[in-house]
Order: structure tokens, then C-alpha cells, then sequence
């Protein structure tokens, strides 16, 4: 998915238009639909005496034909190009997350806390790792107090806590 | 209850210290989020959500509350400041406000924005106190066909009044209504796109959904285009207005004040588009159309006042008929049903305490705010040389927290990791997260209304335009779905939110 700007006027016609945002957006929302339709495995029911099925057909029917409808304008009105997506940063963001909810059920909070910052840090320009350590100790002290000593919330706090 | 009758009632409530120091609570943290660029209303509502669970109803819906309209204030300061808006409401500010800061007249631009947005609190206050009632005794005589119509109108008019492609937003609410059917069916007890996963039950959650969307997202995107450099602040002047510049903006905030309150009631109006439209109109109406831009204190003062009152206003259609009409308002409602109150027109007989309470704290909220905003500037804005690259790891830890503390489960972060993924990649395709949050919230309610409404018409679909109140709701839906189809509706709907 690299169609940045400057290179979607050179690559192929097609391809470019394959790559607009409304087309990409028109296809997900399809398939979101036909996934729905294909999924809901639910009692129709009558109009009068809907069953658990009912709505699901209705609304992934119609975010399908919505998709349908995305793609084709995407298609004819060619819309600007997808923006480049920030790969590296994504990852290292929702690893982070990960990584805290790996560790909070094994090593506590304050662990969870220092990980998710370390991990986070590897997206943004934070510098010197002295001052990552630093920023992740305090966090993790903060939320402690914060959240444990301060409003009571029960959680695991240290590594040899239950 | 009479309105004054009612505001006496609702300022006792208010002034309850509890409620004060809620009050409080929610006014600075709005202010602070309003003034770190990044950190929004809707995130930061999310992430207090967990812990407005212990409080009493009251107070809770107080406090977030006032991190809404705290976060107005805050907004401009940056805004005016150092052309960095904190919120999208602020972004009409940067251009008269930042002009007028490099022309010394900082001081000046800082306190119009503020008096002014007091002045549109006290006004919208008021206003939520007569037209409340009003619409409250209206919506008591709705039956499910009415609901249903009136659900579909507040979508398709929060996609239509909000920017960019309609086609796609209405494509966003569909998806939120998917999503909002995972779980148990309420009528036959059938699970339903639960995949044999327990957690999903009941369905997904609501605030890991928000947070992946609105706070996880958002710092992909923020970390793409940081700037890591600290700002550079322009001085302040003296906080106050000469005569001249008070004569200037007053009738500037007047305007504003009576545009905005009208605009926050309609769905997907709200802030960001009650200070666009008021700053089209000031611009319209000066003698010199040229100041702006260049330092037109009307550009301050109109955008500023607007955006305060249509943040109130926009709370009307969530007291009166149960319909969130923003992302705000939609966390709102996750709040009350949290407490058990299920949002709608009974609110304010069976819970008054609430109701007029809630009215009340957002005038003693506006007193708060000129406070912690005009002679505490200075504190404000030594906060913005925070370097994001500090700010992003403490919203990460808050926000992972604040997920898993709502029922000590890891399952809650992994669907904010999913929807913080599928946030960002919906940036990239320039879809819109709201109306997929409204249609979340709502789905389940509409899909009740619906088999209500057709059960007792014996699943005769002519009964959404045999009653009239249903009839008019549709054909304004109808006409707002016909109207921007049109091109010359779809070039001013352009132009607004162009400038």
C-alpha cells in the first residue's frame, strides 16, 4: 500500500486508480458486508416477528451495497491517492500495547507500565535511553499511585503480588 | 418544575461540595487537554470512564461534562498562542487569533476568547433550561415508530452537516450498527457473531472501541507528522481589552453566542461547525472584510463564543430524547446506562437531581474556567514545551490502563489494539470514526425500536409515514439525504468548512 502522492502519477493509470482511497475504502466496506451476510447463520423471521437474524441481514445488505456503491464512484471519479501509512511507528505502538497486556496478568503493573514505554519508544525520537528508563520508572510509579493508592482500582501491582 | 424553579434546584445541586470539586476536576482537565495538542475530548472521556464508576450518577456526568466544554477554553490559548490548535473547534482561531498575538495584542485575543466564551456559557446555560423542557414534554408522546425516525434523521444529519464524503460516512454507521449487533440478542437470547468467544458475550466493549479509534490512532498519526521541536510562544500582553476593542466584540460574541446555540442542537453540528459558520458570517457582515486574517478581533471573538455555546447545546437532544448527535455524546450515554440511566425523556422527571444539576454546574463550570484560564495563563503555557515524544507513552500507559481496568481482562486491550489499527488505517482512506461510534451506540436501540414499531403494525413498513411526527422526521431525513446531492448545497457545505 505505498501509492504516496508523488509516485501515484507515475506508476500505471490503472493502478493508481486501484489504489485510491475511495476504491480501498469502497472494497473494505464490501467485504465487511458480505462477510456480515455470509456469517449471519441467524433466523430471519417476518417483518411483524423479527428474528435474531433480521437486522444483521439488513445492515451488512446495506453496508454492502454501500461499499458497492464507494468502489464504483472511486472507480469513475477518480479521488486522491491512499496516503503512505507510518509502518514502523504502527507496530511499535500497538506492540507496546501487547506487550502491557501480556504482562499485566503475569508480572503486575509497574512491570507492564516500564515495558509499554520501552517498546513505545522505539516509534517517536525520545533519545538517549537514560531518559527513556527514566520517563518508564515514573510512569509506572504514577500510575500507582494514580490508580491503585489513589482511586482503589485492584490489580497486580508487582511481580510477586497476586 | 418551572425553569427558574428547576435552575434554583439544579444550583443546589451543583453547589453540593462533592459536586463542586467534580466540577473542578473536570474544568482543569479540559482546560489541560484543550491546551496539549493530541489529547482530545474524546479520548480523555473515554479513559475516565472506568473510574466514573464508583461515583455517584450526578457527579460523574458533571466532570465529564466539564472536560467538554473545559476543552474549548483550552483550545484557544494554543490557538492563539502558537497557531496550534488543541481542538478542531479551534481551528478558525489560529488565523486572527495568532495574527493578533504577533502584533502584541496577545493579551488581548487571550481574554476576548475567554470573556467571550463565558458570556455564550451563561446564554447556553439558560437556553438548555427553556428549550429542555420544551422538548422533553414532545418527545414524551413518542412511540418506536418515532424513535426509529428520529434515529435515522439524528445519523443521516450527523453525517450531512459534519465533512467530508456523506457516501462514506453512511457506509461508517453501517459498520457501527455491525458492530453494535455482537452479542446476546436481546429478544430470542441467541448469541450472535460471538465466534464461541466468551468475552464477546456481551458484546464489545464500548471504551476500548473509543480509545483504539479516537486515543490509540491518534498517536500513530501524531507521531507521523510531530514536531519535535518545542514551540516558540508569542509574548503576552497585558489580559485585557482597550474600549475599542471591547466595542468591537461584543456584538462579534452576541452573534456568535446565538449561532452556536442553534447549531450544537443539531446532529453533527456541534462546535467544530458553529465556529466555521460564525466566522463566515463575521466575515460577512464587516465593513472590511480584509482585517481578517490580519488580527480582526471578530475573529476571535465570534468563533470563540460560538463554539463554547454549541458545546452546551449539544447536550439538548442527549437530555431531552435519549440521541447522542456527537462522539462526546455518545460516551455520555455509555456513562449514564454505566449508572443505569437509560437517556431519554424520562430523565428529568425521575432523575431531576441530574438534569438540572448537570444544567447548573455548566454555568458555576464557566465561572471555573475564566479562572483557571485568564490569570493562570502562564502555567498553561509553559505546558506546551511538554515535547510530545514525552506525551505519547503516558496517554499509551493511561489509556492500556484505563482499558483493563474496567473488568481486569487483557481480552479489553486486544480489541483496543484491533481498533486502534483499524483507526488509523480509516484515517488513510479519509473515513470518518463518529458516525461509526453513533452507529454503534445506537444500533442496539434502533434495531428495538424497529421490531417494536413493526410488530404493532403487523410488520407494515407505512407505519414510519402513517404517524405524522414519523412522517415529518423521515421527510427531513429524506430532504437532507436529496439535498446534497445537489451541487449547489454540496459547494457552500465545501466552502464552510473551507476557510
Amino acid at each position: 500500500m505505498d501509492a504516496g502522492s508523488a509516485q501515484a502519477d507515475t506508476i500505471d493509470p490503472i493502478r493508481a486508480r486501484l489504489l485510491s482511497r475511495d476504491v480501498l475504502a469502497g472494497i473494505l466496506f464490501l467485504a465487511l458486508g458480505l462477510g456480515g451476510v455470509y456469517l449471519n447463520e441467524y433466523r430471519l423471521g417476518s417483518a411483524a416477528r423479527m428474528g435474531p437474524g433480521y437486522m444483521p441481514m439488513l445492515v451488512f445488505g446495506s453496508l454492502a451495497a454501500m461499499g458497492a456503491l464507494v468502489t464504483a464512484k472511486g472507480l469513475v471519479r477518480p479521488g486522491p491517492p491512499t496516503e503512505r501509512m507510518a509502518i514502523a511507528a504502527t507496530i511499535w505502538i500497538l506492540a507496546s500495547l501487547l506487550a502491557f497486556a501480556l504482562a499485566i496478568e503475569r508480572l503486575g503493573l509497574v512491570a507492564a507500565t516500564i515495558v509499554l514505554v520501552c517498546v513505545a519508544s522505539l516509534a517517536g525520537n525520545v533519545g538517549r535511553p537514560i531518559r527513556v528508563v527514566s520517563l518508564a520508572i515514573g510512569l509506572a510509579l504514577f500510575s500507582v499511585a494514580i490508580f491503585v493508592w489513589g482511586l482503589g482500582v485492584s490489580m497486580k501491582v508487582w511481580p510477586w503480588t497476586f | 418544575m418551572d425553569i427558574l424553579g428547576g435552575l434554583w434546584f439544579g444550583l443546589g445541586v451543583a453547589l453540593e461540595p462533592a459536586n463542586i470539586g467534580f466540577c473542578f476536576i473536570g474544568a482543569l482537565l479540559g482546560t489541560l487537554i484543550g491546551v496539549l495538542p493530541g489529547v482530545g475530548p474524546v479520548a480523555t472521556i473515554a479513559l475516565l470512564l472506568p473510574i466514573t464508576f464508583g461515583l455517584p450518577a450526578t457527579s460523574a456526568i458533571i466532570m465529564l461534562a466539564g472536560i467538554f466544554y473545559g476543552a474549548q477554553y483550552g483550545g484557544s490559548t494554543t490557538a492563539i498562542l502558537i497557531k496550534l490548535p488543541g481542538e478542531t473547534s479551534s481551528v478558525v482561531t489560529t488565523l486572527d487569533g495568532y495574527a493578533m498575538a504577533q502584533q502584541g495584542r496577545g493579551g488581548a485575543a487571550l481574554a476576548t476568547a475567554a470573556l467571550g466564551s463565558f458570556f455564550a456559557g451563561t446564554v447556553a446555560t439558560l437556553f438548555i433550561a427553556i428549550a429542555g423542557p420544551l422538548l422533553t414534554t414532545i418527545a414524551l408522546s413518542f412511540s418506536s415508530a418515532e424513535y426509529f425516525s428520529l434515529m435515522v434523521l439524528g445519523l443521516i444529519a450527523s453525517v450531512v452537516l459534519a465533512h467530508g464524503s456523506v457516501l462514506k460516512a453512511i457506509a461508517m454507521i453501517f459498520v457501527g450498527l455491525g458492530l453494535g449487533l455482537v452479542g446476546t440478542d436481546v429478544n430470542s437470547g441467541e448469541l450472535r457473531f460471538a465466534f464461541d468467544i466468551q468475552e464477546l458475550s456481551d458484546g464489545i466493549g464500548f471504551v476500548p472501541v473509543v480509545l483504539g479509534l479516537f486515543g490509540v490512532s491518534e498517536v500513530i498519526r501524531n507521531l507521523e507528522t510531530a514536531d519535535w521541536r518545542t514551540a516558540r510562544i508569542a509574548p503576552i500582553s497585558r489580559l485585557w481589552l482597550t474600549r475599542d476593542d471591547f466595542r468591537q466584540a461584543a456584538p462579534a460574541a452576541l452573534r456568535g453566542t446565538v449561532l452556536g446555540s442553534f447549531l450544537g442542537v443539531l446532529p453533527g453540528g456541534g462546535a467544530a461547525l458553529a465556529s466555521f459558520a460564525s466566522y463566515g458570517l463575521e466575515k460577512k457582515l464587516a465593513r472590511d472584510p480584509s482585517r481578517f486574517g490580519k488580527g480582526a478581533i471578530e475573529g476571535v471573538a465570534g468563533p470563540e463564543s460560538a463554539n463554547n455555546a454549541a458545546a452546551q447545546t449539544s447536550f439538548i437532544p442527549l437530555l431531552t430524547l435519549g440521541l447522542p448527535t456527537n462522539a462526546v455524546m455518545a460516551l455520555m450515554v455509555g456513562a449514564l446506562i454505566i449508572q443505569g440511566i437509560q437517556p431519554g425523556p424520562l430523565m428529568m422527571e425521575r432523575q431531576p437531581d441530574l438534569f438540572w444539576g448537570l444544567v447548573a454546574s455548566m454555568w458555576v463550570g464557566n465561572i471555573m474556567l475564566l479562572v483557571i484560564n485568564l490569570p493562570l495563563v502562564g502555567i498553561w503555557v509553559r505546558l506546551l514545551k511538554v515535547p510530545y515524544d514525552l506525551l505519547y507513552p503516558a496517554i499509551l500507559v493511561f489509556s492500556a490502563i484505563g482499558v483493563y481496568s474496567l473488568n481486569n481482562s487483557a481480552f479489553d486491550i486486544y480489541v483496543t489494539i484491533l481498533f486502534g489499527f483499524v483507526g488509523y488505517l480509516l484515517l488513510k482512506l479519509e473515513c470518518e470514526p463518529v458516525p461509526l461510534v453513533l452507529g454503534f451506540v445506537l444500533g442496539p436501540l434502533m434495531e428495538e425500536h424497529l421490531r417494536r414499531a413493526l410488530l404493532l403494525s403487523r410488520g407494515d413498513a407505512k407505519v414510519f409515514i402513517d404517524r405524522p411526527i414519523s412522517l415529518g422526521l423521515m421527510a427531513v431525513s429524506a430532504v437532507l439525504l436529496l439535498a446534497i446531492v445537489l451541487p449547489a448545497f454540496r459547494r457552500r457545505r465545501g466552502e464552510m468548512f473551507q476557510e
